[in-house]
């Protein structure tokens, strides 16, 4: 036997090697719905078929106790609700609370990311407490400012006592219920805006602030020509997240108002859970849920467009 | 690089074996078997987690496996504030405890559903004690759905010593009331009174609430159509308002902050039910049941209200027949004396009267329990399933008179206008 023989190739089928090529194409064109699949499966299972059913819902009168034994009652759910002054209160209410935590949220954190972007002695303890509010569980965060906010053995009416402010009902007065609940947000969300507004800090090169240096540029020019462009983007996408998720937000107002002082801070999705559990009209309920949805999407439309025209602008 | 055959051989195995996993569950319970049949019983309540008195009742039932012995009771609980939400949704999911304790106001609406179990064997069968006048609350649509687990009535109370300390004689109506809070005040730097007043706990203030209007004869319903905005409710609504700006009660304080001062020596007197005085005994190192004042009623015009919580078998349960002998059980002589003990002050199924060593420690107790005779019921006549929707809207009228001020006839009239937009 010679060598040659010994190191041949094994012998193949003609028509194996004909269909190598065909089967790899084949795999080039599945493998993607493959990898996307089970996240599609999952976001129809678990998102879009929901929201189908709860529109489907919101056309019906249905029991909380017989989900299964409602009604259909056409739009009469949507005509009741936008005949209602309850719900123009709870919708006022909606875009106070998100617009209020928005600003403050965005602002507060933005800042305090410029300030953290900073090197300074303790940088790293200052942010880890920074970041504290974002880890506490919602649940202990509202019970905590629950009893910030007590009139009578409250902290803050101690604090404000100091000043000559006499003792506020911070939770049962309605004139402070909405503030009350809003600077427990921006609490708790701010380490987030703060967080990844700092990442973005972190990713404009230093040659760019040199150049600026060497050009005689001060602070705010900067800011203007270098920062701002850069965290931009972030910063906007940062701020429709934070708006959706206030459109959405449930556990802090309903554990430190519960919708109250007299429905002042009766957002849309409390109003939701007080007609599917306390008044136990799911279809009801539903209506209020999809005109939440419609809200929450009219503000990506917003940011789209806008996002568009920057990327016009730009180009 | 996966091949096609290798993809779909290893897709076909996974099926293969969630099928056969199906296929080995639990084969699922017949829900008519017999009750003799045994099994374990789950007991939906809240009050598994009240301290001390939720123990004793929890072992009060356990005397059910000496008439039953193959039956095994087993604790289903969640936290008071959200035990009607889970409740509820847990039914209308065809799921939930074998048998449950709830509110009236909310027991009606899931009675009027039809998805609890009919007790009209229980009914029919029982022996012993009569049941009282108190099992009407479980009477829906002409059939009995539910007995009286207990009957808790409301009436006025005090600390002796925060009194005397104070140099002030109980009250005896609203204006006197005051007039004690604020003398409390002024000599002790206690808190004077205290009851709910937030939305934050609506579910038990619409009827704690219900003290002022029922006391000054008012309603909620005549039967066909609201009456909200009527001269006795305005009456009641006047009368709490008085309270809630005079600075007799500590605003803001919730029911288990007003609880725990009381407990500590540190409020003076209170509205509340039976088993808050109760469990404050149960659990105070500074109070004693002799330093309990009380009055024989509420110091209102008119009887008071009561808060029914009513025993019931869920139409679902996997085991509905021994769901259905154990509530027989409870209306029992046995069960009623089992339960007296754990029980305290409450009214229960059967007119089985205190202890006497009980009594004669606690004599606070009877003034509850007579008081059974006379309370009103939460629910509003003709209205009963939305009963807890109706007050919503009333409640929040209220709230805006006490916090905003203005006239309660002007309140109560937007809550009537409300009340009727809502009910179509």
């Amino acid at each position: 036997m010679s060598l040659r023989t010994s190191i041949s190739p094994p012998a193949v089928a003609q028509d194996q090697l004909q269909d190598a090529p065909s089967r790899h194409h084949m795999w080039q064109r599945i493998s993607p719905y493959i990898y996307v699949g089970p996240a599609v499966i999952y976001l129809v299972i678990f998102m879009i078929i929901p929201v189908v059913q709860g529109v489907q819902l919101s056309f019906t009168k249905t029991p909380l106790v017989k989900p299964d034994g409602g009604t259909n009652v056409g739009f009469d759910n949507y005509s009741r609700l936008l005949g209602s002054s309850q719900f123009y209160n709870s919708l006022g209410a909606t875009l106070l609370y998100t617009a209020a935590t928005v600003i403050f949220a965005v602002a507060i954190g933005a800042g305090s990311a410029l300030l953290l972007n900073r090197a300074f002695k303790g940088r790293t303890l200052v942010r880890a407490i920074i970041t504290f509010p974002w880890a506490v569980p919602t649940v202990a965060t509202a019970l905590i400012f629950s009893w910030i906010f007590n009139r009578s053995d409250g902290v803050l009416n101690e604090v404000v006592g100091v000043f000559g402010v006499g003792q506020q009902g911070w939770l049962v007065d309605p004139k402070y219920g909405m503030a009350a609940v809003v600077l427990t947000s921006v609490w708790k969300v701010m380490p987030l805006v703060m967080l990844v507004v700092l990442a973005s800090l972190q990713s404009i090169p230093a040659e760019l602030y040199e150049a600026t240096r060497m050009d005689g540029a001060g602070a705010l020019e900067t800011f203007k020509a270098v920062t701002w462009p850069h965290i931009a983007p972030t910063v906007r996408v940062v701020t429709l997240l934070m708006t959706i998720w206030s459109i959405r937000r449930f556990e802090i107002i309903y554990l430190l108002t519960g919708g109250g002082p007299v429905d002042s801070t009766n957002t849309l999705v409390v109003n939701v859970y007080r007609q599917a559990f306390s008044n136990q009209e799911l279809g009801r309920a539903a209506a209020i849920g999809a005109l939440g949805l419609v809200l929450s999407l009219l503000v990506t439309v917003v940011y789209f467009i806008i996002e568009r025209r920057n990327a016009a602008k730009e180009a | 690089m996966i091949d096609r055959r290798s993809f779909l051989g290893a897709a076909g195995a996974t099926a293969a074996g969630l099928f056969l996993a199906g296929c080995g569950a639990t084969p699922a319970i017949d829900p008519n078997r017999a009750a003799s049949a045994g099994g374990t019983l789950k007991f939906g309540s809240w009050q598994w987690l009240e301290p001390g008195r939720g123990e004793a009742m929890w072992q009060a039932i356990q005397a059910y496996k000496t008439a039953n012995p193959s039956a095994v009771l087993a604790q289903s609980t969640t936290p008071f504030l959200s035990f009607a939400d889970k409740l509820n949704t847990e039914l209308g999911g065809k799921g939930g405890p074998d048998v449950f304790v709830v509110q009236d106001v909310n027991f009606y609406p899931l009675a009027d559903a039809g998805i609890l179990a009919p007790l009209t064997s229980v009914m029919d069968s029982h022996k012993g004690n009569g049941f009282n006048h108190t099992n009407k609350s479980g009477l829906v649509n002409g059939v009995q759905y539910g007995i009286t687990w207990e009957r808790l009535n409301w009436n006025f109370f005090w600390n002796r010593k925060v009194l005397d300390q104070a140099g002030v004689t109980p009250p005896s109506n609203v204006d006197e009331l005051i007039a004690a809070s604020s003398k409390i005040r002024s000599a002790t730097g206690l808190d004077g009174f205290g009851v709910r007043h937030q939305m934050t706990e609506f579910d038990s203030w619409f009827m704690d609430f219900d003290v002022w209007t029922y006391g000054h004869g008012g309603s909620w319903s005549d039967g066909s159509r609201p009456t909200i905005d009527s001269a006795e409710n305005i009456a009641g609504v006047e009368a709490f308002g008085k309270i809630y700006r005079s600075g007799a009660m500590p605003i803001g304080d919730d029911a288990s902050t007003m609880r725990t001062k009381f407990r500590e020596g540190r409020l003076g007197m209170m509205i509340d039910v039976s088993s808050t005085v109760a469990g404050i005994l149960r659990s105070s190192k500074a109070l004693t049941s002799a330093d309990i004042g009380f009055a024989e009623r509420i110091p209102l015009p008119r009887p008071s209200a009561h808060q029914e919580i009513v025993l019931a078998v869920n139409g679902y349960g996997k085991n509905k027949n021994l769901a259905v002998d154990f509530v027989g059980w409870v209306g029992s002589d046995e069960g009623q004396a089992a339960l007296r003990t754990a029980m305290g002050p409450s009214t229960l199924a059967t007119d089985i009267p205190l202890a006497p060593d009980y009594a004669a420690a606690n004599p606070w107790a009877k003034a509850f329990i007579d008081l059974a005779a006379e309370s009103r019921s939460p629910l509003i006549k003709g209205f009963e399933p939305q009963t807890k929707a109706i007050m919503r809207e009333v409640m929040t009228q209220v709230e805006r008179y006490l916090v905003d001020g203005g006239d309660a006839a002007t309140a109560l009239s937007t809550a009537q206008t409300q009340v009727t937009q809502l009910l179509g």
